[in-house]
Parts: structure tokens; sequence; C-alpha cells
């Protein structure tokens, strides 16, 4: 089985200044100054996948496993962590644009290098970033690849005997399971206990010497690209939508008075006691 | 003859009330260790004597109360404040301990603002003292990362530093006056002047003690103008470490004083800097106080950077945007937590201090050795974050995976031989195995090769003020082994 992983970094908005937060000419806040973390949902995408990979040892097929960026941050030491970690491939596609807030444009590289490979995959992906926060790279992806999406998933795991996959979604609190094959797109959602497998320096020593793989994907326009993102929704303006809210101070002789009178008056009445 | 648990809490009850004394079965077990066991509490495992009762004094008078019927039927007493410790110093090592909480002696008694002092119970989060003197524009200078966290009792009882020590100094060099209650119930002050040469300094008897001669009530500490319009940051990514500790040197022997000097390496760097220094090394400075004075220090800062043509200067605001997330609140013990129960990757740190000369070798020989005598690491690097005129101090950080291994053995299968090479290689070459975080317990098994022929002043310390050995045995002076 091949297995495929996009995962990016982002900033760490956590740590974003507050003037930071005053955006320049284009509207964006300024982002140079934090470091940047793994995105979550990613993270959780890339351990399932490990995960995947562990419990199909022994098996008579192999699972294959690629990590694939189309981001320019991360930082050399996390793709080599994730050969060390025995990601088969770490495939970084190269370019020069910036891409934060274009996912049409990320789901075209990311689809060009997916269109590459012989097998189907299984292609997982965060659900989204806390960039942009769009959520919609990985429809977008798995429209261009032509194969199903399903989203948001919270565990994935083999199927026996054959190549299937039983996946569990989470949809407002509800867990649906279903089991599927290559090729499908698995956006992976908020998963409990997820967090990405940290190898020690003898897994790093290990693959001394290897490096990511940096690549331009055949077929790929790097203007028609720049053209795509020029088309994408571009953010003209904000406004702030002021919403009035009544504000009331409950006083009671002590906290007991205080939260019968939040419960009579308030409480009782919103939840229809 | 020996007291019955209940006995203890009893008594104790009797002397505070029973609203003071804590015997809850979980705040007990929690109560018998610090973060030095943090994966043991992580799995809800407590290898460690669980305490008899938490003693949660109010004030002075009830310390020496406590101490002095502790004394009489010599039962263990544990003095906490913050519980912040990360060495072991607030383990309860035997059993029916007492552990006397000052945490609810929370009262700021004075800021005085023209002899420049503020005196604190021993229970004031530095936190709280910190953010009153900021609005009236002063600052105590003091800034360790537990600072969210820690207490001033505690404080001065683990010889704390902070962020700024290379302009302020450490928590000795802040304390003027203090007050502790010893043993047998003698309560003591030592006053506020500016300078003494009245025979020894006794504050340094107290600072220090680690809850192993006395219990620390109240302190009084200098403040200072608090000028953050006038602080500067300064960056630098450069090859290696040995260059490093040249430009370090260089900044102290040419008389300036940055709030801040710190020089990390590749490794430990990469956790905080990636996005800027990518397998390098990074150097940073801050300025700050009077107009003049930040001026200068910044000035000669770049003069003896630019002799080094391997250094790069970076933006200043990567530095300032670093340094405003430094401190380690509840939030981040708690994310921590979650972190370490799900990767089963943990992290410590173990600091060590050394002159010009030794500091370098050190460092390389105690990275080195980590790397390769120790299984399952995943990260040991380190940085330099304090430095005098006569040597620095190296904060060794180390992460590793647990594998095959019950949460009681933990600290025996990584812990205890990481500590072992670093405080073999530090008196080896001479430095100090400790140098802020306090020897608590995890480090009192090297207490006589640290104090060599001094350690005859230590020990006699000991059982001049602890004669029964009831405080916080196991810290600093290390249990007899059975």
């Amino acid at each position: 089985m091949k297995v495929i992983v996009c995962f990016k970094e982002a900033p760490d908005l956590e740590r974003m200044a507050p003037a930071d937060w005053e955006t320049d000419a284009a509207l964006k806040p300024d982002t140079r100054f934090v470091p940047t973390v793994l995105n979550v949902y990613d993270e959780s995408a890339l351990e399932m996948a490990l995960r995947l990979r562990d419990a199909a040892r022994g098996r008579e097929k192999t699972t294959e496993l690629i990590a694939l960026t189309v981001d320019s941050v991360s930082p050399p030491r996390m793709l080599k962590n994730l050969l060390a970690l025995q990601y088969d491939r770490v495939v970084k596609i190269e370019s020069s644009l910036d891409l934060r807030f274009h996912a049409l444009a990320v789901a075209k590289l990311l689809a060009a290098f997916i269109k590459t490979q012989d097998d189907a995959p299984v292609i997982f992906c965060g659900v989204r970033s806390n960039e942009g926060d769009n959520g919609k790279t990985p429809l977008l992806l798995a429209e261009m690849l032509g194969i199903p999406c399903i989203t948001p998933v919270i565990d994935a795991t083999l199927a026996a005997p054959d190549e299937s996959l039983d996946v569990t979604v989470d949809i407002d609190g509800w867990r649906v399971g279903q089991r599927v094959r290559a090729p499908v797109v698995l956006a992976v959602g908020n998963v409990a206990g997820s967090s990405l497998r940290i190898p020690t320096l003898k897994d790093k020593m290990r693959v001394k010497g290897r490096e990511p793989e940096m690549i331009l994907p055949a077929g790929i326009d790097v203007e028609e690209i720049a053209a795509v993102m020029a088309r994408e929704e571009e953010l003209v303006s904000l406004k702030t939508e002021r919403q009035k809210r009544d504000t009331a101070f409950v006083r009671g002789q002590d906290m007991a008075e205080t939260a019968a009178i939040f419960y009579n008056q308030y409480l009782k009445k919103r939840a229809g006691i | 003859m020996k007291l019955s648990r209940e006995q203890i809490v009893n008594r104790l009850q009797e002397m505070l009330g029973r609203e003071r004394v804590i015997t809850d079965e979980a705040v007990l077990k929690a109560s018998s260790i610090d973060r030095f066991r943090k994966y043991e509490d992580i799995c809800g495992v407590y290898t460690r004597p669980v305490p008899a009762a938490i003693a949660q004094v109010g004030n002075e008078e009830q310390v020496a109360k406590v101490l002095h019927f502790m004394n009489e039927n010599k039962l263990n007493a544990v003095p906490r404040t913050g519980a912040s410790a990360t060495e072991g110093g607030l383990e309860t090592a035997v059993e029916n301990s007492v552990v006397i909480d000052g945490a609810g002696m929370n009262e700021i008694i004075r800021i005085d603002t023209y002899n420049m002092l503020a005196t604190a119970q021993c229970g004031v989060p530095l936190q709280v003292l910190e953010d009153k003197l900021r609005e009236m524009g002063y600052t105590t200078g003091h800034s360790p990362q537990s600072k969210p966290l820690a207490q001033m009792g505690g404080l001065v009882a683990t010889r704390s530093t902070g962020q700024f020590s290379t302009l302020y100094g450490g928590i000795e060099d802040m304390v003027v006056g203090l007050s502790a209650v010893f043993p047998n119930g003698q309560i003591i002050r030592v006053k506020n002047v500016p300078r003494r040469a009245a025979g020894p300094d006794i504050r340094h008897v107290i600072i220090g003690s680690e809850g192993a001669l006395c219990f620390i009530t109240e302190v009084t500490v200098k403040i200072f103008r608090y000028m953050p319009e006038n602080h500067r940051f300064y960056g630098y990514t450069l090859d290696s470490m040995k260059t490093g500790f040249e430009i370090l040197r260089e900044v102290m022997v040419e008389g300036y004083r940055p709030s801040i000097a710190r020089l990390y390496d590749v490794e430990d760097g990469a956790f905080h800097f990636s996005h800027f220094a990518a397998d390098r090394c990074v150097l940073i400075f801050m300025a700050e106080g009077a107009k003049g004075i930040v001026e200068v220090t910044g000035q000669a800062i770049e003069a003896i950077v630019s002799r080094y043509s391997e250094c790069n200067a970076v933006d200043s605001r990567l530095i300032e945007r670093w340094f405003t997330h430094l401190n380690w609140g509840p939030e981040n013990i708690a994310r921590e937590r979650v972190e370490i129960m799900e990767t089963q990757n943990i992290g410590f740190t173990t600091e060590v201090s050394g002159c010009w000369s030794i500091i370098h070798e050190i460092y390389e020989n105690c990275v080195r050795r980590i790397r390769d005598e120790v299984p399952d690491i995943t990260m040991v690097g380190g940085h330099s974050s304090h430095s005098y005129l006569n040597g620095t101090n190296m904060y060794f950080v180390y992460y590793y995976n647990i594998v095959d291994c019950k949460p009681e053995e933990e600290v025996m299968k990584y812990h205890d031989p990481i500590n072992k090479i670093i405080v073999e290689e530090t008196i080896r070459l001479g430095g100090s195995m400790v140098h802020h975080h306090g020897i608590g317990k995890a480090r009192a098994q090297w207490i006589k090769e640290e104090y060599q022929s001094s350690y005859y002043v230590l020990e006699t310390l000991k059982r001049a003020f602890d004669p029964e050995g009831i405080m916080n045995a196991g810290t600093i002076i290390p249990l007899p082994v059975k």
C-alpha cells in the first residue's frame, strides 16, 4: 500500500506579539518573527500513517510512506526527522510562490506530484491549518484527482486481510465507520492522543546522508499556478462587526443567592425549564 | 515512642485547626514528589513514602509550633511554597513526613521605594510581587522561568537565579534581610541594611539551604527602577559554541552588564530558533536600565561581536518575540503532561557552572558522553544563560523516549545516568554541579565531591541547626545508604 501524507508547517500564532497582528498593506499579519510549528492536524495525519505502517509489519505486502509538503518554511531538521521516523520518502515541492491562503494552488501542486505515482495511494491531509483555516485543500485535491474525500477522519486502521482501511469519522459527535480502498483522500480532524513520535539520535544516525527530495513535478507550470493564485479570492478589506449584547450584573447577598438569581432569572428561561 | 500517622494528624489539627491540615490521599501522593519525578506523577505511580499530612501554615508562630512539635518527635518536615522544584527537593523521603506549606503566607508586607526594598511573606508568588512593582515603575530584577509558579520562600531556599541575572545577580545578590524558623522553634530575623561587616554574613546560611536547615518565612529583596522603554535586544547566529563563549567572556571582562547574555547550541537552538537559525548556534543579548547605560552596553556588544566574522546579526524582533514566551506557567505544565503521555518522550534539564577556561570542555564532554552512553536519547544540547566575570553556566537540555521501562524505573534507567555524566564531568574539570536549581535529592549523592574539604562546614551547619535531622531529610545531604 502506498500512503502519502500531505503536511505543512505554519506560524505559531500563539507567539505573535500584538504589533504583529496589525495587518500590512496586503491585509496580512506579520508572521516573520515567530517560529513555525507542524500544523496540528497534519501532525495527527503523519502519526496515523506511521501507526498504519506499524500495524502492517509482518504482512506480505509492504507499506510505502511518503511525506509531501509544498510549504517553504519547514525546517530541514524537521524534514530529516521524518526520514528518521522511517518515512520512505520525504518530498518537498519547490516553489518560490507565497502559497499561504491559496488552497487551489496548493492542491494543484500536490495533485501534480500524486499523479506521477504508479500506485493508487491513500492520501492523508490535515483537515485544515491554523493559517488560513479554510479547510479546502483536501477537498480540492480529491476533486482534482477524481477520487473520494472522507472528512473529518479520527481513526484509520488496516482491515484484514486485504488492503482496505477501516476509517472512522466524527460527525457532530457521532462516530461513523466505513471501509475504504485506495485511492482516497482522508482529511484528518481532531484526533486525541496523536502527537507525532520523536526519533532518537540513533534513528537519525541511521538515515545520515539521506536528504529530503526537492522536486518540481513534471507538468507543473509555475506561471499557471501564479495565475491561479491571482484569480483566487483576495482579501480587500476588513470590517469589525459589532454585536451588541445586553449585560447585567447578578448580585445576591451571598454566593447561594447570586446563583439562585442567575438560575431563576436567566438560565431557566434560556434552557426552557 | 514514634507517633502514628493519626496521632501526627491529630496534633497538627490541634495546633493549626482542622482546615489547615490536608489528609486527602491524592493530594498527599502528589505532594510526595516534585517535577523530578514528573513521569511517575503522569503515570499515577508514586514510589516515595506518602506524607502523613500537609500543614498549611498561616504565620510565623504556626511554623514555629509545628517545627517544634516535629523536632520533639523526630518527624521529617519538608518546607514548601510554590512547589515548582525540579530536583527532588520536595520529595518526602522518609515515612510520616509532614509537608509544611507556606503558600498561604502570601502578604506583600511593604514596598519601600525610598530605600528600594520590598518585603514579602514566603508564599507571595514572584509574579504577583513583580506585577505590583511594575505598576509602580519598579522591578525585582528576578525573572526565573518559573516566575508564574515560584514563591518567594522557595526562590530564596533554592538559591534561585533569573533570566536577567547577568545584570541584577542571583537571588543571593538581591536578598537584603529575611526571617526564618529553625527546627527548635527559634524565630530569627536578619535586618535590612545596605551592607555589613559584623562577622560572617549569616544570610548565606539560610539562602540555598533548601529547607534542610530552617523554614524561610519572610524575605526582603532589593528593587530597581523599571524602564522597559529602554530595552534593546540583539541576536546573532554563529558556527560554534567556542566562539560564543569567547564573546560572552569578552562582554563580561570588558565590564558590560547586559541583563541577558545567552548562548544556545545548535540542538537547543533548534527548539526555539528554527525559523531563523537552521543548524547554527545563537547568541542573544538584552540591555536594560537607564537610557545612557543601555546605549553604551548595546554599542559595546555590537563592537565585540563584530570582531568575529562568523557572527551574523538577526532582526531584534525575532529575539523580542522569543523572549516574551519564555516563562513556564500552569498551562505549559498541563500541555507537557499531554505530550509526554502521547509520545512517551520526556525532557529535563541539568545546570552546572564553570570558569571560562573549562566551560567549553564541560559542554563538549557532557554532550558527547550522553549521546554515546545513554539509550533512547532524542535530543541533547544546551545553553549558557548566566554569565559572570569569571565564567558562566551551562544549562543542559535533554529528551529521551521511555522504552520498555516501568514508570518507577525511568529515573534509574535514564535520568540518573545523565545526571551522573554531567556531574562527573563538571566536577572533574573543576566546575560546580549545580548552578541554580538546587541540589535537591537528585544530586545529593555527589555532595562530598562537590564540596570536597569544605564539606566539613556544611556537615557542621546541618548538625548544629538540625541536630535531630528532621529538616527535609535527604536534601543536600543524602540519607545513609541502607
